[in-house]
């Protein structure tokens, strides 16, 4: 992989595997703190595109689940599920 | 499994009972709904981080958890003090940043979704798009991820309030 991937990389492993780190790894994350001043805001800005990538998972799974919904409660349908469950909320 | 199949088994075989739970507690089929999908997000997020979970009595309590919640509040899934785990709303910027970078590179996403979010395996994902052996594919998410970690960086100060 070319330097900058390798760099996202070991980012990656800082934040979510900061224990199983091997010592040249932390010897090469020590030199990156100390040369490169943008350094701790690259980091800052990994977790925070992690983070929008988590969230966007679950929004992409809550439309799947509505749509799920939809296809069994769909107006014209009839099926087993449906008829429970509307018979449960009819009074 | 795909995930629809997946979702669909566990309508089929939960929202009877759950339903049922509100529906006798003087809730609405809207109620149930919400409270429902809320707690597949849930159970789906912690199935993919504990294999051996039993699954309907998680999502049950999670389901009795909310409902609770809902029905002590006037606000609906308010944050408190419970064993479950809550789901927090992304912010309007949070959203909008989230378009854009759907926009900018839906693929890219997707395969991000899948190793972050589903915690899918290499091997799983490489099938799944493609590619020609793991390395690749750990090569492609990496690449993915410095493309979508360059637009967050770029629109960092039009999304302010997510980076506060």
């Amino acid at each position: 992989m070319r330097v900058s991937l390798n760099k996202i990389a070991l980012i990656e492993k800082l934040i979510f595997n900061s224990n199983s780190l091997n010592p040249e790894e932390k010897a090469l994350l020590e030199s990156y703190k100390i040369l490169d001043a943008n350094f701790e805001l690259e980091i800052e800005n990994q977790k925070k595109t992690v983070d929008l990538i988590l969230k966007s998972g679950r929004m992409e799974l809550k439309r799947e689940i509505n749509e799920v919904h939809d296809s069994l409660f769909q107006p014209n349908s009839k099926n087993a599920l449906k008829s429970r469950i509307l018979n449960l909320f009819c009074n | 499994m795909e995930r629809k199949e997946l979702i669909k088994r566990w309508y089929i075989s939960y929202f009877p009972k759950v339903a049922s739970f509100i529906s006798k507690r003087g809730g609405t089929l809207e109620d149930a709904k919400d409270i429902f999908q809320e707690s597949l997000v849930i159970l789906y997020e912690k199935k993919n981080t504990e294999f051996n979970l039993n699954e309907e009595a998680y999502l049950f309590g999670i389901c009795k958890n909310l409902w609770f919640k809902y029905s002590n509040n006037t606000s609906k899934f308010q944050n408190g003090n419970t064993d479950f785990p809550e789901l927090l709303t992304p912010s309007v910027d949070e959203n909008r940043l989230i378009k854009l970078l759907n926009s900018a590179g839906k693929k890219c996403m997707r395969l991000l979704q899948r190793f972050y979010y589903d915690n899918q395996k290499t091997e799983i994902i490489r099938e799944e798009f493609g590619f020609s052996s793991n390395h690749s594919t750990a090569v492609q998410k990496y690449k993915c991820l410095e493309k979508i970690r360059e637009t967050v960086k770029q629109n960092s100060l039009k999304y302010e309030s997510f980076f506060e």
